[in-house]
């Protein structure tokens, strides 16, 4: 079963280990079917897309979940959901095979709604667009880099109603490359503090054009 | 809402998920519709906070009353303390992020000495001023005390506007009723205070005072008003099944210490371990029945999801059903994949088929706590184990596929001598001899034994509390000793910060002059004295000589058997004349045997009428 999520306000800040163990628990009190892993210490066969940093919320985060008996997707839904926190809220969901892996080999973007409370930053987006090249420092586990970050936004909008700066982002989001946004905001306005919400997963069909990544899993399925 | 300016707080902090709140079973409520609001501060972080079983049992008592309101407050690690001092962040609560000032009443669990700086830290954080008379004048929150460091309240006395000594599940409900009705009437803050300080439990310091004579010993605590208790008796729940548990308990998101239900299956202990201070305080000794533990487990997994379940008390081993109940859960739960584990298991426990039962699930490392090395020096601290036993239990544990063993010992244990150390190796060579004894098709590979050495600490209410502390620099030197001696394969020897002992001796039998110190050492910056990195002994030893006093006029004082105590007027239900008996027969290496077989004549059975089973 696959299911789409939100992951919002104060349950932005568990890591992604916190999410897999709130996820488990959240299961084992809705008594939904679900299958175990063998062994010693037996956990939920549960996976997801991808990892989101903590601090960021989301509208459209998918889990993967093996099941252990026969379930609906509506009744997965409504069980799951009388048992959340408020803030994780399952917003769909669909019986799929193996989905998890074939899932992230097929994301290839994903895409931000930002709030910078008290920033006019349409400036710096204009100025960032302008250019081809932009340096940042990309950090992974063992090592930094630098990378041209500019060609892994592939869309990117800014607009400031004089309170607040509101930006809609679309960044490259596959297995091999993938830009956090709070990289980008980081180039563009270092120090400011941001509300960051993922709000899509993409993938491509063979035109090329975008499709929502839930849709294209139900697709395989 | 504070909300909005804790959040961007956050992504500058090690573990912000400590500081939102928002866990499954957390209670909500509309505060328009709310009489009290209590503040259950816990002076330490959240994982060490929400790891504690008295919190969940208040929280729930509580909030189960419509009209009150119980939220959490943690202490903010030192980089989350910063962010918030840096942007006038107050302390809040995690339920609906309020500023702690703005509560009715703010409330400290006081589990152990070393969170007193952290007590002192929220105060400020909140706004609260830190004295009784200027939150009178302020016209701010009471600030109340309970937990096991309130039996001797002293060393706190001056920012404290009442203590509640011993079980707090009637005791708390009562504080909120009275408050309540205080404030719906109208009144004095002192009239309020006067009204409970004639509560059964309840200290009021503020109507006492601390007399010292010529020399500067202490000479006794008196009364300031003759319409408060001379004594005050701590609070005693005859029958726990009747006491309210929670169905329900937060589950937090992010890990804590303790990530699992607990079951509290007894309160109090028989056996009188003399060094013991828990076993003291929570006498006489209750247990919960096997048909409430069954339906409390089933409530509890159902409303949690957890994964895991331990049976709490002092002496779990010790539990009548024990077998029964291990049976009856691994056969109820076990096929959810719910792990049960016996954490505090003693030597002498009935281990053989509880053991059988558990290891189907998990096999949870096995812990005993010996205590000390020699026969001898365990009947003068009445530890009523011997080699043998420890030999039988462990062979058996290792025969059933266990491979993890701890050793609990103390080292500065009245009349200690460098043999007793000694003894500790030989208990360490026993366990690998019974290891190496188990055939090799049947024991488990990868053999571990850890042997942790904890400095002795002498505790108001027990028979040592006149007994002064080793120095430190014996102490180090016993660790050195015992450090060379545990050089042995699998072996693994850790052992505690005497510093901090040190000072964890000087405020648990300390009298009322400590509060000047711990004002001093909180703004020389200490807190968080518990966490090794965060432990400034210096500031510590600065701030006593900030007072004219010294950590060892405390630490290493002998107290006269007669002498006054600085918890002379807290009433725990132990006598002092039990606890010299018992001093006097430690010296003499006697026993006294566990109290189910015999009893001591420790006064409960006068102080709390008919608990105390097997003496009647
Ligand atoms: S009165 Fe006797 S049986 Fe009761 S706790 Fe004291 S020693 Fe034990």
């Amino acid at each position: 079963m696959i299911a789409e999520f939100e992951k919002m306000g104060r349950m932005s800040w568990f890591s992604h280990l916190d999410l897999q163990n709130t996820m488990q628990r959240a299961m084992r009190r809705a008594g939904l079917p679900v299958r175990y892993s063998q062994g010693f210490n037996p956990h939920v066969n549960l996976a997801f897309a991808t990892a989101l940093s903590v601090g960021l919320q989301s509208r459209c985060e998918i889990l993967d979940v093996e099941l252990a008996g026969e379930i609906s997707p509506e009744e997965f839904l409504t069980r799951i959901n009388a048992v959340l926190p408020e803030g994780l809220k399952c917003s769909r969901a669909a019986l799929v095979e193996d989905a998890a892996p074939a899932l992230m080999a097929l994301m290839t973007e994903a895409e931000y709604a930002v709030e910078a409370p008290g920033a006019d930053l349409s400036a710096a987006v204009e100025g960032f667009l302008a250019l081809e090249e932009v340096m940042a420092e990309k950090k992974s586990k063992s090592k930094t880099r630098m990378v041209n970050i500019r060609p892994m936004v592939h869309a990117l909008d800014c607009a400031f109603d004089g309170e607040k700066s509101v930006l809609t982002m679309i960044l490259e989001q596959t297995n091999a490359n993938c830009l956090k946004p709070e990289l980008l905001l980081q180039t563009l306005a270092p120090g400011v503090f941001c509300r960051i919400v993922r709000t899509g997963f993409y993938a491509r069909k063979q035109d090329g054009a975008r499709v929502g990544l839930f849709e294209a899993g139900m697709d395989k399925a | 809402m504070l909300y909005d300016r804790i959040e961007p707080l956050l992504a500058g902090v090690s573990k912000p998920a400590r500081y939102t709140g928002g866990e499954v079973n957390m209670v909500k409520k509309e505060l328009d519709g709310i009489d009290v609001r209590f503040a259950f501060c816990f002076p330490d972080t959240y994982e060490v906070g929400m790891s504690h079983l008295g919190m969940k049992i208040l929280y729930h008592i509580l909030n189960k009353r419509e009209n009150f309101y119980c939220e959490r407050v943690f202490a903010p690690w030192a980089d989350m303390e910063a962010a918030m001092r840096q942007n006038g962040v107050p302390l809040f609560s995690l339920e609906t992020f309020s500023p702690v000032a703005d509560f009715d009443i703010v409330g400290f669990t006081l589990q152990y000495e070393m969170s007193y700086t952290n007590v002192l830290n929220m105060l400020d954080l909140a706004g609260i001023p830190m004295t009784g008379s200027e939150r009178d004048a302020a016209n701010a929150p009471f600030v109340v005390c309970g937990g096991p460091c309130a039996f001797n309240p002293e060393p706190l006395a001056d920012f404290v506007d009442l203590f509640m000594v011993g079980d707090g599940e009637e005791q708390i409900l009562e504080l909120c009723e009275h408050y309540d009705a205080w404030k719906k009437r109208g009144g004095t803050r002192e009239e309020f205070l006067l009204e409970m300080a004639n509560i059964e439990g309840n200290y009021v310091p503020r109507f006492y005072e601390s007399a010292y004579d010529e020399n500067g010993e202490f000479a006794g605590v008196r009364r300031l008003r003759d319409d408060v208790p001379a004594r005050i008796r701590k609070r005693c729940i005859p029958d726990l099944d009747s006491a309210d548990y929670p169905d329900r308990i937060i589950v937090p998101f992010t890990e804590i210490v303790h990530d699992r239900v607990m079951l509290e299956v007894a309160r109090g202990c028989t056996r009188g371990c003399r060094f013991c201070q828990a076993g003291m305080l929570y006498r006489p000794q209750r247990e919960r029945s096997l048909d409430k533990l069954l339906e409390l487990a089933r409530k509890l997994l159902g409303s949690t999801g957890y994964e895991e379940m331990s049976l709490s008390s002092l002496s779990t081993g010790d539990y009548s059903h024990l077998p029964e109940l291990a049976r009856k859960l691994v056969q109820e739960h076990g096929c959810n994949k719910v792990a049960i584990s016996l954490p505090s298991l003693r030597i002498d426990s009935v281990l053989g088929e509880t053991l059988e039962q558990t290891q189907q699930i998990r096999k949870t490392g096995l812990t005993f706590a010996p205590e000390a090395g020699t026969q001898r020096l365990r009947d003068v601290i009445n530890k009523g184990v011997t080699e043998q036993q420890l030999r039988e239990s462990v062979h058996d544990a290792f025969e059933k596929g266990w491979s993890a063993v701890k050793l609990y010992t103390m080292i500065g244990l009245p009349t200690e001598t460098d043999e007793d150390l000694d003894g500790i190796r030989g208990l360490a060579q026993a366990v690998l001899d019974e290891y190496f004894s188990v055939p090799k098709e049947v024991r488990q590979k990868g053999l571990r034994v850890s042997v942790s050495a904890s400095s002795f600490v002498p505790k108001p209410f027990t028979p040592f509390q006149w007994e002064p502390q080793n120095t430190i620099e014996e102490l180090e030197r016993k660790q050195k000793l015992l450090r060379e001696k545990l050089h042995l394969r699998s072996v693994t020897f850790s052992w505690h910060e005497p510093h901090l002992s040190f000072l964890e001796a000087a405020f648990a039998r300390g009298d009322r002059r400590l509060c000047g110190v711990l004002l001093a050492a909180w703004k020389r910056g200490c807190r968080f004295d518990g966490w090794t990195e965060e432990f400034k002994f210096d500031a510590w030893m600065a701030a006593f000589a900030d007072c004219g006093l010294t950590c060892e006029q405390f630490a290493h004082k002998r107290y006269d058997l007669d002498a006054p105590l600085p918890w002379d007027h807290i009433d725990a239900g132990v006598t002092k004349e039990f606890l010299q008996r018992e001093w006097k027969k430690a010296l003499a290496a006697q026993t006294s045997p566990d109290c189910r077989i015999k009893c001591h004549g420790c006064g409960m059975k006068q102080f709390i009428k008919g608990v105390c089973k097997s003496c009647e």
